[in-house]
């Protein structure tokens, strides 16, 4: 077998996540795997070995999904997950495919050599202190992991700075498959843990992603959760992460405030026992919101705030009505 | 009481990156440890060796790169961080002994992880890609904020011990630990230790918002090269902080080096809790922090430091 197949024999492999709209079971299926077996979460696809797939891309989506999986190094192993029920088995079969030698000789002998596709040039305008400086257009999403489904930010920015941004809405209709139908307090927590990825906090992310996982299992402890939330509430550096990131007027129902008042009522939720095996109501009014003010918010942030700000909105696009046909330019 | 330390024979200089990397070892298992727990899953042996297994992974991943990146200059800040790491540690005594008893050690030891600037942001910089780029621009930005605060500290331990030597700051200790009398230079070099390992509350170049940043389009042995960096560069600041604050290898029963070593892994595990418990700070308000509260504070401790002395000294 050798030093390869011995050392690959230990190693854990590394998925890199996406998720398409509807599919949105697969991905806490495929999540609860990974807890379970210790795999820990690519954040770029030079990280990863495999790639999964949550859902069924659509044509537009499709190009991204190949272009992202081009960029994985070898030896590398792609999981397609089309239902939740399956995404044990497809995720085994992924597993095998990466620890089989011969197999990843004649993927790596097929792909060639070869780099990955630089980025266009930049161009270059004055910047807002009427400095001229390099402008580059770069995509966030729709293929980018602790990212809300079907969304895609097309940002212009100079430096980390977004000088202009639109949001495009990428993929077919999920509607109908949210999974939330169940547990107003467990999709509080996948929020919550999306929020607590993208601010670095990836310890407490776990925690609320396993809490998230024995809710919908129906084994929560309401004491733990407790201890969980408020950890949360006195963690000075994630207020630190959060203040003042796109601030909204009133009126705007759950969404007002800053991203600290919004992840703080996603934690009020996670604390009503009362509201467990209740529908988290309102989410599609909630997606609709976030879209339409998505870009006055980031415009003349930086890239970190980009990210808390859209982890903060957290967008369920699976629980919009169809009526929005794919490409849609908000 | 304190032996003093003195200079070890030449070829102790080759056990450094042995005993740096247990130590560094020690605290990337921890951290598994820790991760393990919050995802609910018991601590095996499987757990404590898993950074050993994700080394053997991305020794076998092969290594890309971006069309038109600047390789040599990637791969030089890519083996420039580890290497860094150990040099700065070639100043940490054990016990009685150092393999370098330079006569401006803190100087020395300032100077290493001052590199590790050049090559965190060269590594994002070669790789032509606007995440690493983001990434080695942040980690000089947060350079600016903690490193006056880190060389107030330093300089405070020095003006305490009269000397830079580190041997010499050790023998200093003897009865009172600068610890003690000097809690915001400690405090103040733990989260310096942090930032210089961009580690922790102190990770924005390797953030998870912008794809890794450095290590984005990093595979394979260059990015193994870089994790292992940020692990040793931490070590390293955790072993340093024993003979700075924590009296060298001073302790009851055990010898010198024993303590050296359950000292450095104490600093670390706190190090390493602390990374486990907090978010990344954003770097406008780590600037505001570092140049409003940080530097005031480490100033006043030097002072404070320098009117003892001047005291004992009339």
């Amino acid at each position: 077998m050798g030093l390869t197949g011995w050392l690959r024999r230990y190693a854990t492999p590394c998925p890199l996540l996406v998720t398409v709209r509807g599919g949105g079971a697969m991905r806490l299926a495929a999540e609860r795997e990974f807890r379970e077996r210790g795999w820990a979460f690519a954040s770029a696809p030079a990280e990863a070995d495999l790639f999964v797939v949550c859902g069924v891309p659509g044509p537009e989506l499709q190009d991204a999904v190949e272009r992202v999986w081009s960029e994985l190094p070898s030896p590398r192993a792609r999981a397609d997950i089309r239902d939740a029920a399956g995404a044990v088995g497809a995720l085994d079969r992924a597993h095998a495919r990466l620890d089989d030698a011969e197999e990843q000789r004649a993927d790596t002998q097929a792909r060639g050599g070869g780099g990955v596709a630089e980025l266009p040039m930049a161009d270059r305008v004055p910047d807002r202190d009427g400095l001229v400086l390099d402008q580059l257009h770069v995509s966030l999403g729709p293929v980018l992991p602790d990212w809300p489904a079907g969304v895609a930010l097309r940002l212009t920015i100079q430096g980390d700075v977004v000088q202009s941004a639109e949001v495009e809405v990428v993929g077919e209709s999920g509607a109908g498959t949210s999974p939330w139908a169940g547990d107003a307090r467990a999709a509080a927590l996948d929020s919550v843990a999306r929020l607590l990825t993208v601010c670095g906090c990836d310890n407490a992310a776990r925690t609320a992603r396993r809490l998230r996982d024995q809710l919908l299992a129906g084994v929560a402890d309401d004491a733990e959760l407790h201890r969980f939330t408020r950890r949360l509430r006195r963690s000075r550096t994630l207020r630190w992460a959060t203040d003042g990131l796109g601030y909204l007027e009133g009126a705007r129902g759950d969404l007002a405030g800053d991203a600290t008042q919004r992840w703080r009522r996603w934690i009020e939720v996670v604390e009503q026992p009362e509201r467990s095996g209740r529908p988290y109501g309102g989410r599609a009014e909630r997606a609709q919101v976030a879209l339409e003010v998505l870009p006055a918010l980031v415009e003349g942030q930086e890239l970190t705030a980009v990210r808390v700000v859209v982890a903060s909105l957290d967008p369920d696009l699976d629980a919009l009505a169809p009526a929005h046909p794919q490409g849609t330019q908000w | 009481m304190v032996s003093a330390v003195t200079q070890a024979p030449v070829w102790t200089v080759l056990l450094v990156p042995v005993l740096l990397g247990a130590l560094g070892f020690g605290g990337a298992a921890f951290a598994r440890v820790l991760d393990a727990r919050a995802d609910g899953r018991g601590i095996s042996m499987a757990v404590l060796a898993a950074p050993l297994a994700e080394s053997g992974r991305l020794l076998l991943q092969q290594r890309r790169a971006v069309i038109a990146s600047d390789r040599l200059l990637a791969r030089t800040g890519v083996v420039l961080v580890p290497v860094a790491a150990v040099l700065a540690a070639l100043v940490v005594p054990l016990g009685g002994s150092t393999a370098g008893d330079l006569s401006v050690g803190v100087v020395w030891f300032n100077a290493m992880e001052v590199v590790v600037w050049a090559a965190l942001w060269m590594a994002g910089w070669g790789t032509n890609s606007v995440w690493g780029l983001v990434g080695g621009y942040r980690f000089v930005v947060q350079g600016l904020s903690y490193e006056l605060p880190h060389m107030f500290a330093l300089i405070t331990v020095a003006t305490g011990a009269g000397s830079l030597r580190v041997s010499e700051i050790v023998a200093a200790q003897d009865g009172l630990w600068f610890v003690v009398w000097m809690p915001v230079a400690f405090a103040a070099f733990l989260l310096s230790a942090l930032a210089l390992a961009f580690s922790g509350p102190f990770d924005t170049a390797t953030g998870g918002d912008i794809a890794g940043g450095v290590l984005a389009e990093h595979s394979g042995a260059d990015r193994l090269l870089l994790l292992v960096g940020r692990w040793l560069l931490l070590a390293a600041a955790a072993a340093m902080a024993v003979p700075l604050f924590l009296g060298g290898g001073a302790g009851p029963l055990l010898p010198g080096w024993l303590w050296t070593l359950v000292k450095a892994a104490a600093v670390l595990a706190v190090l390493v809790w602390i990374r486990s418990r907090t978010a990344t700070v954003r770097m406008d308000r780590f600037a505001t922090f570092g140049w409003m509260v940080l530097i005031p504070l480490t100033l006043l401790q030097a002072l404070v430091v320098a009117l003892v002395v001047a005291a004992e000294g009339v």
